[in-house]
Protein backbone atom coordinates (compact mmCIF):
# COMPACT_ATOMS: atom_id res chain seq x y z
CA UNK A 1 0.00 0.00 0.00
CA UNK A 2 2.87 2.47 0.74
CA UNK A 3 5.34 2.17 -1.66
CA UNK A 4 9.18 3.74 -1.11
CA UNK A 5 11.39 4.47 -4.25
CA UNK A 6 14.63 6.04 -2.88
CA UNK A 7 17.11 8.26 -4.92
CA UNK A 8 14.18 8.81 -7.11
CA UNK A 9 15.44 11.77 -9.20
CA UNK A 10 18.82 12.59 -10.53
CA UNK A 11 21.06 14.61 -8.63
CA UNK A 12 21.27 17.32 -11.13
CA UNK A 13 17.72 17.81 -11.09
CA UNK A 14 17.28 17.39 -7.24
CA UNK A 15 20.37 19.68 -6.58
CA UNK A 16 18.48 22.54 -8.44
CA UNK A 17 15.51 21.97 -7.01
CA UNK A 18 16.54 22.51 -3.63
CA UNK A 19 18.77 25.23 -4.59
CA UNK A 20 15.81 26.91 -5.87
CA UNK A 21 13.61 26.45 -2.81
CA UNK A 22 16.20 27.42 -0.89
CA UNK A 23 17.46 30.73 -2.86
CA UNK A 24 16.15 34.28 -2.34
CA UNK A 25 13.67 33.88 -5.84
CA UNK A 26 11.54 31.22 -4.00
CA UNK A 27 8.64 32.28 -2.22
CA UNK A 28 6.81 30.98 0.64
CA UNK A 29 3.82 31.68 2.47
CA UNK A 30 2.88 31.22 5.84
CA UNK A 31 0.50 28.91 6.85
CA UNK A 32 -1.11 29.09 10.46
CA UNK A 33 -1.45 25.11 10.78
CA UNK A 34 0.19 22.19 9.83
CA UNK A 35 -2.26 19.29 9.26
CA UNK A 36 -5.32 21.53 9.68
CA UNK A 37 -5.71 25.28 10.25
CA UNK A 38 -5.10 26.53 13.46
CA UNK A 39 -3.75 23.06 15.11
CA UNK A 40 -1.11 25.36 16.87
CA UNK A 41 1.63 24.26 14.76
CA UNK A 42 2.74 26.33 11.32
CA UNK A 43 4.82 25.72 8.65
CA UNK A 44 5.69 27.64 5.01
CA UNK A 45 4.16 26.40 1.90
CA UNK A 46 4.55 27.45 -1.67
CA UNK A 47 2.50 25.79 -4.13
CA UNK A 48 2.82 24.84 -7.22
CA UNK A 49 -0.73 23.81 -8.70
CA UNK A 50 -3.80 24.32 -6.97
CA UNK A 51 -7.96 24.28 -7.90
CA UNK A 52 -6.90 23.19 -11.32
CA UNK A 53 -4.31 26.25 -12.27
CA UNK A 54 -0.71 26.32 -12.25
CA UNK A 55 0.10 29.12 -9.08
CA UNK A 56 4.16 29.10 -9.24
CA UNK A 57 6.82 30.26 -11.98
CA UNK A 58 8.85 26.71 -10.88
CA UNK A 59 5.77 24.49 -11.69
CA UNK A 60 7.52 23.80 -15.40
CA UNK A 61 10.88 23.33 -13.98
CA UNK A 62 10.14 21.79 -10.52
CA UNK A 63 6.93 20.34 -9.87
CA UNK A 64 6.18 18.70 -13.49
CA UNK A 65 9.65 16.67 -14.58
CA UNK A 66 8.67 15.12 -11.11
CA UNK A 67 5.01 14.64 -12.30
CA UNK A 68 6.26 13.37 -15.12
CA UNK A 69 8.42 10.31 -13.01
CA UNK A 70 5.19 9.46 -11.40
CA UNK A 71 3.88 8.99 -14.08
CA UNK A 72 0.53 11.02 -13.77
CA UNK A 73 -2.33 11.69 -16.04
CA UNK A 74 -4.22 14.41 -13.91
CA UNK A 75 -3.22 16.74 -11.20
CA UNK A 76 -4.70 17.55 -8.25
CA UNK A 77 -2.53 19.54 -6.00
CA UNK A 78 1.22 19.96 -5.59
CA UNK A 79 2.81 21.82 -2.76
CA UNK A 80 6.27 22.10 -0.97
CA UNK A 81 6.76 22.40 2.79
CA UNK A 82 8.92 23.68 4.80
CA UNK A 83 9.17 23.56 9.05
CA UNK A 84 11.88 24.76 10.79
CA UNK A 85 13.96 22.53 13.91
CA UNK A 86 12.23 21.91 17.35
CA UNK A 87 13.75 20.45 20.50
CA UNK A 88 11.60 17.36 20.66
CA UNK A 89 9.96 15.22 18.01
CA UNK A 90 5.67 15.96 17.80
CA UNK A 91 3.87 13.95 15.56
CA UNK A 92 1.52 16.42 13.77
CA UNK A 93 -2.85 14.94 13.43
CA UNK A 94 -3.44 12.39 11.04
CA UNK A 95 -5.45 13.63 7.71
CA UNK A 96 -6.00 13.29 3.57
CA UNK A 97 -4.51 15.78 1.90
CA UNK A 98 -7.79 15.93 -0.27
CA UNK A 99 -11.05 14.09 -0.71
CA UNK A 100 -10.54 12.71 -4.09
CA UNK A 101 -10.04 9.09 -4.49
CA UNK A 102 -6.34 9.70 -6.09
CA UNK A 103 -2.09 9.23 -5.09
CA UNK A 104 -0.46 11.31 -2.48
CA UNK A 105 3.29 11.37 -3.37
CA UNK A 106 5.61 13.13 -1.04
CA UNK A 107 9.39 13.67 -1.93
CA UNK A 108 12.13 14.47 0.82
CA UNK A 109 14.03 16.94 -0.11
CA UNK A 110 16.72 16.72 3.00
CA UNK A 111 17.82 14.02 5.94
CA UNK A 112 16.74 15.06 9.02
CA UNK A 113 14.92 12.90 11.93
CA UNK A 114 11.41 13.71 11.39
CA UNK A 115 9.05 11.58 9.52
CA UNK A 116 5.95 10.76 7.95
CA UNK A 117 3.45 8.50 10.29
CA UNK A 118 0.24 6.59 8.89
CA UNK A 119 -2.80 5.23 10.41
CA UNK A 120 -1.63 1.99 9.97
CA UNK A 121 0.83 2.83 12.10
CA UNK A 122 3.59 2.61 9.34
CA UNK A 123 6.16 5.18 9.37
CA UNK A 124 8.50 6.36 6.78
CA UNK A 125 12.37 8.11 7.77
CA UNK A 126 12.79 11.43 5.80
CA UNK A 127 15.83 10.46 3.67
CA UNK A 128 17.34 12.91 1.20
CA UNK A 129 15.72 11.90 -2.38
CA UNK A 130 13.16 9.21 -1.26
CA UNK A 131 9.77 9.09 -3.15
CA UNK A 132 7.11 7.78 -0.83
CA UNK A 133 3.55 6.82 -2.72
CA UNK A 134 -0.02 5.68 -0.83
CA UNK A 135 -2.64 6.37 -1.84
CA UNK A 136 -5.13 9.33 -0.76
CA UNK A 137 -7.74 7.45 1.27
CA UNK A 138 -5.01 6.66 3.99
CA UNK A 139 -4.49 9.13 6.14
CA UNK A 140 -1.03 10.03 7.56
CA UNK A 141 0.92 13.34 9.24
CA UNK A 142 4.28 14.41 8.96
CA UNK A 143 6.48 15.26 12.32
CA UNK A 144 8.60 17.84 13.63
CA UNK A 145 12.12 17.37 13.63
CA UNK A 146 15.28 17.85 15.77
CA UNK A 147 18.40 17.62 13.79
CA UNK A 148 18.36 19.85 11.27
CA UNK A 149 17.65 23.68 10.04
CA UNK A 150 14.76 22.73 7.61
CA UNK A 151 12.60 19.98 6.84
CA UNK A 152 11.26 20.20 3.31
CA UNK A 153 9.33 17.83 1.46
CA UNK A 154 7.39 18.28 -1.58
CA UNK A 155 3.41 16.89 -1.26
CA UNK A 156 2.18 15.71 -4.78
CA UNK A 157 -1.94 14.48 -5.18
CA UNK A 158 -2.20 13.14 -8.88
CA UNK A 159 -3.98 10.18 -10.64
CA UNK B 1 17.32 52.44 29.33
CA UNK B 2 20.00 54.09 26.66
CA UNK B 3 18.53 57.57 25.80
CA UNK B 4 19.57 57.31 22.03
CA UNK B 5 16.81 54.36 21.54
CA UNK B 6 12.95 55.99 21.51
CA UNK B 7 10.48 53.83 21.79
CA UNK B 8 6.89 54.57 20.50
CA UNK B 9 4.31 52.10 22.12
CA UNK B 10 0.84 52.31 19.80
CA UNK B 11 2.18 53.73 16.57
CA UNK B 12 0.05 53.00 14.52
CA UNK B 13 -4.16 53.34 14.61
CA UNK B 14 -5.52 50.09 15.52
CA UNK B 15 -7.42 49.70 12.11
CA UNK B 16 -4.14 50.42 10.27
CA UNK B 17 -2.26 48.16 13.05
CA UNK B 18 -4.76 44.94 12.57
CA UNK B 19 -4.65 45.60 8.66
CA UNK B 20 -1.13 45.27 8.19
CA UNK B 21 -0.91 42.44 10.66
CA UNK B 22 -3.64 40.00 8.20
CA UNK B 23 -1.86 41.30 5.22
CA UNK B 24 1.77 39.97 6.52
CA UNK B 25 0.45 36.59 7.68
CA UNK B 26 -1.83 35.96 4.93
CA UNK B 27 -0.89 34.11 1.55
CA UNK B 28 -0.72 36.72 -0.25
CA UNK B 29 2.25 37.88 1.26
CA UNK B 30 5.26 35.79 0.09
CA UNK B 31 8.33 35.22 2.33
CA UNK B 32 12.05 33.75 1.51
CA UNK B 33 13.69 31.65 3.29
CA UNK B 34 16.75 32.78 4.98
CA UNK B 35 19.52 30.20 6.22
CA UNK B 36 21.44 32.88 8.26
CA UNK B 37 20.49 35.05 10.39
CA UNK B 38 22.81 38.48 11.33
CA UNK B 39 25.83 37.09 9.90
CA UNK B 40 26.05 34.19 11.76
CA UNK B 41 28.35 31.00 11.13
CA UNK B 42 25.12 28.67 9.26
CA UNK B 43 27.06 25.49 10.90
CA UNK B 44 27.28 26.24 14.38
CA UNK B 45 23.77 27.52 14.78
CA UNK B 46 20.40 25.98 14.42
CA UNK B 47 17.99 28.77 13.83
CA UNK B 48 16.71 30.09 10.37
CA UNK B 49 14.18 32.56 9.52
CA UNK B 50 11.93 33.81 6.58
CA UNK B 51 12.44 37.33 5.39
CA UNK B 52 10.82 39.66 3.01
CA UNK B 53 12.96 42.84 1.56
CA UNK B 54 10.43 45.64 0.81
CA UNK B 55 13.15 48.25 0.09
CA UNK B 56 16.83 47.62 -0.75
CA UNK B 57 19.73 50.58 -1.63
CA UNK B 58 16.85 52.90 -1.62
CA UNK B 59 14.83 51.39 -4.59
CA UNK B 60 11.51 49.44 -3.90
CA UNK B 61 12.17 45.32 -4.46
CA UNK B 62 9.02 44.41 -3.88
CA UNK B 63 6.07 45.40 -5.26
CA UNK B 64 4.20 46.45 -2.08
CA UNK B 65 7.46 47.56 -0.65
CA UNK B 66 6.81 51.35 -0.24
CA UNK B 67 3.08 51.20 0.95
CA UNK B 68 4.56 48.63 3.35
CA UNK B 69 7.47 50.90 4.54
CA UNK B 70 5.15 54.25 4.29
CA UNK B 71 2.42 53.20 6.54
CA UNK B 72 5.43 52.42 9.42
CA UNK B 73 7.66 55.70 8.67
CA UNK B 74 4.52 58.20 8.41
CA UNK B 75 5.08 60.58 10.65
CA UNK B 76 8.85 60.02 11.37
CA UNK B 77 11.00 62.49 9.85
CA UNK B 78 13.49 60.99 7.10
CA UNK B 79 15.11 61.46 3.96
CA UNK B 80 15.27 58.15 2.42
CA UNK B 81 14.72 54.38 3.03
CA UNK B 82 17.59 52.60 2.36
CA UNK B 83 16.54 49.42 3.17
CA UNK B 84 13.33 48.03 4.31
CA UNK B 85 12.44 44.24 5.53
CA UNK B 86 10.14 42.19 7.17
CA UNK B 87 11.59 39.50 9.01
CA UNK B 88 9.74 36.03 10.16
CA UNK B 89 11.48 34.33 13.27
CA UNK B 90 9.49 30.88 14.28
CA UNK B 91 9.06 29.65 17.28
CA UNK B 92 11.64 27.41 19.23
CA UNK B 93 11.65 25.45 22.48
CA UNK B 94 14.14 27.63 23.92
CA UNK B 95 15.07 31.25 23.27
CA UNK B 96 17.66 31.48 20.38
CA UNK B 97 19.42 35.03 21.01
CA UNK B 98 21.24 35.45 18.02
CA UNK B 99 24.57 37.57 17.04
CA UNK B 100 25.46 41.33 18.38
CA UNK B 101 25.65 43.19 14.57
CA UNK B 102 25.08 46.39 12.94
CA UNK B 103 22.91 46.68 10.13
CA UNK B 104 25.00 48.82 8.36
CA UNK B 105 28.53 50.54 9.08
CA UNK B 106 27.55 54.12 8.05
CA UNK B 107 26.36 55.96 11.56
CA UNK B 108 24.29 58.57 10.04
CA UNK B 109 21.63 56.11 9.12
CA UNK B 110 18.95 55.61 11.95
CA UNK B 111 16.98 52.28 12.12
CA UNK B 112 12.88 51.58 13.28
CA UNK B 113 12.08 48.43 14.26
CA UNK B 114 8.76 47.97 14.35
CA UNK B 115 7.29 45.14 16.24
CA UNK B 116 3.81 43.40 14.74
CA UNK B 117 3.00 40.91 17.42
CA UNK B 118 3.60 40.80 20.92
CA UNK B 119 6.08 38.18 22.69
CA UNK B 120 8.64 37.47 24.70
CA UNK B 121 11.22 37.59 21.92
CA UNK B 122 13.10 41.13 22.63
CA UNK B 123 15.64 43.30 20.83
CA UNK B 124 19.02 43.83 22.96
CA UNK B 125 21.71 46.50 22.80
CA UNK B 126 25.47 46.18 23.41
CA UNK B 127 24.71 48.27 26.91
CA UNK B 128 22.46 45.83 27.98
CA UNK B 129 19.43 47.95 27.48
CA UNK B 130 16.07 45.43 26.18
CA UNK B 131 13.48 46.41 24.20
CA UNK B 132 10.41 43.87 24.17
CA UNK B 133 8.28 42.85 21.29
CA UNK B 134 5.17 44.65 21.87
CA UNK B 135 2.12 45.18 19.33
CA UNK B 136 2.20 48.00 17.44
CA UNK B 137 5.86 49.80 19.51
CA UNK B 138 8.04 51.37 16.85
CA UNK B 139 11.38 51.46 18.26
CA UNK B 140 14.11 54.09 16.86
CA UNK B 141 18.14 53.94 17.51
CA UNK B 142 20.96 55.15 15.26
CA UNK B 143 22.34 52.23 13.44
CA UNK B 144 25.94 52.82 15.45
CA UNK B 145 24.18 50.67 18.38
CA UNK B 146 25.25 46.91 18.07
CA UNK B 147 21.64 44.60 18.80
CA UNK B 148 20.47 41.65 18.39
CA UNK B 149 17.35 40.00 17.83
CA UNK B 150 15.82 36.68 19.66
CA UNK B 151 13.47 33.81 18.63
CA UNK B 152 10.19 33.65 20.10
CA UNK B 153 9.04 30.52 22.86
CA UNK B 154 5.73 31.68 23.59
CA UNK B 155 3.92 32.30 20.29
CA UNK B 156 4.25 30.88 16.96
CA UNK B 157 6.16 33.67 15.27
CA UNK B 158 7.67 36.61 15.96
CA UNK B 159 7.48 39.54 13.07
CA UNK B 160 8.96 42.74 12.52
CA UNK B 161 9.70 45.31 9.92
CA UNK B 162 13.09 46.45 10.22
CA UNK B 163 13.80 49.93 8.19
CA UNK B 164 17.28 51.22 7.91
CA UNK B 165 16.83 55.49 7.21
CA UNK B 166 18.32 58.90 7.06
Amino acid sequence: MIKIIDNFLDDELLKYITTEMLSENFTWFFCDGKSFIGDDHIQFQHHFYNHNTINSKYFDSIALPILKKLNYKYIVKVKANITSKYQTIINHQLHNDVDLDCNTAILYLNNNDGKTIFENKEEVNSVKNRMVIFPSSLKHAGTTHTNSKYRMVINLNYI
Amino acid sequence: MNKEIIVKDNHLSEKKMSDLENFLLSNKFPYYYNINIAGEDTEKTDTSMFNHILIYKNEEYSNVGNMITNIVMKNIPHKNILRSKVNFYLKSDTLKIHEFHKDDEDEKINIALFYINTNNGYTEFEDGSIINSVRNRLVLFPCKLKHRSTTTTDTRHRVNININYD
